[in-house]
């Protein structure tokens, strides 16, 4: 309890819990402007602070950015978030109506609502699953690895095939280095720098900052926000009408969430499908303004943020690409997620389970409060803001090891990046290969070594485990889908 | 989300060939590194990673080549780089070139007043307030509120 409070009590960390969530806001009603992009530049900063204060900032800007997207996806059918796109549905419709505050304010406890229910799994399910965890052998994280790598892959691009390609390049990427069993340089072609890794926080900022914001500038600015903001609160006879309808989405935004590879966007479009389902008659047709349609996709991709932490946390596979990059930060700072995790520091544990529910006390208050003041945001000039973050980028680049030569590898993978994204290669799948690319060599060959240094053997062993054989079934499901929609 | 939604980009039935560069480069390091040998070499799960790079570039070609005459390409190089990100572009990987000599501000300075003007079509004036203003905010929060270090320069520090 004392840590779970910690955030709560802390006036510093109060604070820069507070000023994370209203900056996710800020940044997550900016169309284009991802959670991702947010969450990569800010942690380059927060290497040099105390583990608390990165995690609260860090905590504050996932679960402001993710609410955040759903205010220009309702003022401007622009949805500022992945996230947000099932909400714009009918959330402009509502707008168009003269409705906008009355969907802004469902949106908004729509959202808190699903925080603390992904606060709550994230507190009940990772104790849970922590203990499971600990029966994992090497093989089954390397299966686990490669059922998140896939779900990526097949849902984050055009292609299971282009996802498939940006997962390996990721993982042969992630590989670049001296290994870590022999010290052999592999990927080096004699360069010292080289041996030292490619930096993939450098990696990520690129990739989703520069690419983003280069990508940003093909398209024209957002047009001024012209619809009037009314009553914001809803009575209390619409709220408990929408309740259990808001607490089914946020069951079915923790389930996608806690998937290894799935995050919010995935989850909000799901709950928006089970409200037109389970809906029978809803007071405004779907499609032309359903409150059920933005309180569902608003309750479901908040409630993925806890979900998503689930499975980052007891196995250290993150669950989409924003827990990729605070994974890769939490490694920055000495920490190794897993199932040792809740064992060994379990304060750290509790500590970001308190944060996470302060974060969603914050989103309800600036999200109420500032309802009118954050419709401004979504008209920021792409003219000043796209440079800007391009120099952000830079900054928060240099400020992880004040080396210039980062910079470079940011540059290049942001150019990359921005090709790559234009011929339908997602950046996601690329930085989830460069993080778990080594543990997933490593569970490999630990796993085959154990096997006699025989790969039959070592699948023999498998098909002797509960785990494993779920494991594979679970990969073997997602390629029979991929192929269903191919064939298709 | 896995349909063809977009229209195909210039140079999209190349787009293979290119992905089988890096695919190979994977594959190479993995048998220097006697990943045929033994599963468990350290060039084994490069090798792994060039075939499935290699498995995917090939399928994408295919893919392409099913395609072929359903939808043209849309646009020639304008289409891949428009002038606004070329012009960006250049000037960011401009701007990080001259940082080791000009240092941050100045280089972050003019790198924000020529996009802005670029971008916003507005005067100079304004382009070199919005721009002195950033820096200065960057500087604040960064520098002084969270002790980043940056970049500086030979001429200016």
């Amino acid at each position: 309890m004392e840590h779970f409070l910690l955030s709560w009590t802390s006036p510093s960390l109060l604070l820069l819990t507070a000023a994370g969530t209203l900056a996710g806001i800020w940044i997550g009603a900016i169309p284009g402007l991802s959670v991702t992009m947010a969450v990569s530049i800010l942690v380059s900063f927060t290497f040099s602070w105390d583990l608390n204060a990165a995690l609260a900032v860090i905590a504050g800007v996932f679960t402001g950015g993710v609410y955040g997207g759903s205010r220009s996806a309702i003022l401007l059918n622009i949805p500022g978030s992945p996230a947000a796109i099932a909400t714009a549905l009918d959330g402009y419709p509502m707008a168009r109506r003269g409705e906008a505050g009355a969907a802004i304010g469902l949106s908004t406890l729509a959202s808190f609502v699903g925080g603390m229910v992904g606060v709550l799994a994230l507190a009940l399910g990772a104790p849970a699953l922590g203990e499971v965890a600990i029966l994992f052998a090497p093989r089954d994280y390397l299966l686990l690895a490669v059922l998140g790598l896939l779900l990526v892959g097949s849902l984050s691009g055009e292609s299971l095939a282009k996802g498939l390609f940006a997962a390996a390049l990721g993982i042969a990427l992630g590989m670049a280095g001296l290994d870590p069993m022999t010290a052999e340089p592999r990927f080096s072609y004699g360069s010292v720098q080289m041996l030292g890794g490619i930096p993939y926080i450098a990696a990520m900022i690129g990739l989703f900052g520069v690419a983003e914001a280069l990508h940003q500038l093909r398209a024209p600015d957002a047009v001024r926000a012209t619809q009037r903001i009314g009553g914001i609160i809803p009575p209390w006879p619409r709220l408990r009408r929408h309740l259990p309808l808001a607490l089914r989405a946020s069951g079915i935004g923790v389930g996608i969430g806690a998937l290894p590879g799935t995050g919010g966007d995935i989850a909000a479009l799901m709950a928006y499908d089970h409200a037109r389902r389970s809906t029978t008659q809803p007071e405004t047709p779907f499609g032309e303004g359903a409150e059920e349609g933005v309180v569902a996709p608003e309750a479901a991709n908040n409630a993925a943020v806890g979900g998503a932490y689930v499975p980052m946390l007891t196995l250290g596979i993150p669950g989409d690409a924003v827990t990729a990059v605070i994974l890769g930060a939490l490694f920055v700072h000495g920490l190794r997620p897993g199932p040792l995790l809740l064992t060994e520091t379990p304060h750290l544990f509790w500590f970001t389970v308190g944060n996470l529910a302060l974060a969603n006390l914050f989103l309800l208050l600036f999200g109420l409060a500032g309802a009118r003041a954050f419709a401004r945001i979504a008209e920021v000039p792409r003219a000043v803001l796209i440079p800007l973050i391009l120099v952000l980028c830079s900054v928060g680049t240099f400020a992880i090891r004040n080396s210039m030569a980062d910079v470079w590898w940011m540059a290049g993978f942001g150019v990359a990046g921005y090709l790559l994204r234009l011929y339908g290669v997602q950046a996601a799948p690329i930085i989830l290969g460069m993080i778990l690319g080594p543990l997933m060599d490593a569970s490999w060959r630990r796993t085959v070594i154990a096997a006699g240094d025989s790969v039959a053997e070592a699948a023999v062993e498998a098909a002797g485990s509960a785990i494993s054989l779920v494991l594979v079934a679970a990969i073997a499901l997602v390629l029979l889908r991929a192929a269903m929609r191919v064939r298709a | 989300m896995t349909t063809q939604a977009r229209p195909p980009a210039p140079g999209e039935r190349l787009l293979p060939l290119l992905l089988l560069v890096p695919a190979g480069v994977a594959v190479a390091e993995g048998v220097r590194l006697d990943g045929l040998a033994s599963p468990s070499s350290p060039g084994a799960f490069p090798l792994l990673a060039g075939a499935v790079m290699a498995g995917s570039a090939v399928a994408i070609g295919a893919s392409s080549w099913l395609r072929r005459g359903a939808a043209r390409p849309v646009g020639g190089v304008s289409a891949v780089l428009p002038p606004r990100v070329a012009a960006v572009g250049g000037l960011f990987l401009a701007a990080l070139g001259a940082m080791p000599w000009l240092g941050f501000h100045l280089a972050a300075f003019l790198l924000l007043v020529v996009s802005v003007r670029l971008l916003a079509g507005r005067g100079w004036l304004r382009a070199g307030l919005v721009a002195a203003l950033s820096v200065a905010a960057i500087h604040v929060v960064f520098r002084l509120g969270f002790s980043v270090l940056l970049p500086a320069g030979v001429l200016f520090r």
